[in-house]
């Protein structure tokens, strides 16, 4: 029986939704798909209705944030993705930058915007990490470009959860983040869990 | 060490995608979003990149259709594919209907189309020979291949509703002379 995360053990989810539309590979003038899985470090172990997997701190709540708003069968909610869970989801503040003194990012809000519905409430998160291009993704799909374009004068903000989605779509697709963008990492203000903070997410 | 499907497991798929308007624009059920989990039988068992699971025969076909199994390590890209431990869709063949002579569907094709691009596939609609025929209270019919009908079949029940109950079902799956496997190769639209 498994009781903690193995070193090394990276996500299992199966994510279609990576699986881009002709039209949105053509805006990003690409013909590479990006990958629909996922190759962050693992932080949960879930058995249940969807199986038995690891998966990362994004993937895990993604899952949840799905299956909780949608039509579930008798005895089939979304509470019975982890039947039985390994949840070692705090461990991801061992990745924040240490000693960081800066406060740029103070009284932003996560720059993340409704995509589907525009208009409608995105993240409204506190921002903790600012990131700023440095150059172009060329050949793959850009993962910021799902951001409100005018905040990139000034920086993309966001939140501890929406900069590791965005940071692992790029590892994901086999382009090392920092070599694109410049990162400044204030998540050391970070004072909820990883579980609090994804639970008070107004978007995903 | 799990060496058979168990009686009565259903598909353990999260399906992302049912939760995109154009996917399920047809189920109008219930008052929340379409369901992410599905309630088929099992025919499927994988360990591999994408957890240990049991899958329908849909699923899995979806997984394994839609799946761009990269991984990237120190060398570059690796493929990873999913180790399939165990394979019955052969059974689906054992829920067919019985004793049916007719031949209503002869000479039709599969109404299913790829969903405004999405596939990745080229050919963008299923030219499958069809197998059922769907007819709904106004007496429209629609013609489905096995892999197809099936798909909306369980999409209903995973949705809490009965697809016999928005349709007469006219199955001829009888005349299927293919193996699961070999119909699931040949489809060319998801």
């Amino acid at each position: 029986m498994i009781t903690s995360i193995p070193e090394n053990a990276i996500c299992q989810s199966f994510d279609p939704r990576m699986n881009k539309p002709e039209e949105v590979l053509k805006n990003h003038n690409t013909k590479e798909q990006p990958n629909t899985s996922c190759v962050a470090p693992a932080y949960v172990y879930v058995e249940g209705k969807h199986g038995n997997k690891f998966l990362c701190d994004t993937h895990y709540y993604y899952e949840i944030y799905l299956n909780r708003m949608t039509y579930a069968a008798p005895n089939h909610s979304w509470k019975e993705i982890g039947r039985y869970m390994v949840d070692e989801r705090e461990r991801v503040k061992e990745t924040f930058a240490k000693n960081v003194t800066t406060t740029e990012t103070l009284g932003h809000k996560c720059s993340l915007i409704n995509m589907y519905n525009v208009g409608n409430l995105g993240c409204t998160a506190d921002a903790l990490v600012k990131v700023i291009p440095t150059a172009k993704v060329i050949g793959k799909i850009n993962f910021h470009s799902n951001l409100n374009l005018n905040s990139s004068e000034v920086g993309i903000f966001y939140c501890n959860f929406h900069y590791r989605r965005t940071y692992y779509r790029f590892v994901s697709n086999g382009i090392v983040f920092e070599d694109f963008n410049k990162v400044i990492d204030e998540r050391s203000r970070m004072t909820m869990t990883i579980a609090e903070e994804a639970d008070r997410l107004t978007y995903i | 060490m799990i060496t058979k499907i168990p009686e009565n497991q259903i598909c353990q798929a999260f399906d992302a995608m049912m939760i995109m308007p154009e996917k399920t624009s047809h189920i109008t059920l219930s008052l929340k979003k379409p369901s992410t989990s599905c309630v088929a039988p099992a025919y499927v068992y994988i360990e591999g990149t994408h957890g240990n699971k049991f899958l329908c025969d849909y699923h899995y076909h979806y997984e394994k259709f839609n799946g761009n199994y990269l991984d990237y390590d120190d060398s570059g890209l690796v493929d990873k594919r999913e180790n399939v431990l165990i394979d019955e869709r052969e059974r689906v063949k054992e829920t067919f209907a019985k004793n049916v002579t007719t031949t209503e569907t002869l000479g039709k094709t599969c109404f299913a189309g790829s969903n405004k691009g999405r596939t990745t596939s080229t050919a963008n609609n299923c030219d499958a020979e069809a197998l059922v025929k769907a007819t709904d209270k106004n007496g429209n019919s629609m013609f489905f291949c096995n892999f197809h009908y099936r798909k909306i079949y369980y999409r209903y029940s995973s949705n809490g509703s009965n697809y016999e109950d928005f349709y007469d079902i006219l199955d001829e799956r009888y005349r299927m002379t293919k193996t699961m496997i070999e119909e699931s190769l040949s489809i060319k639209c998801i």
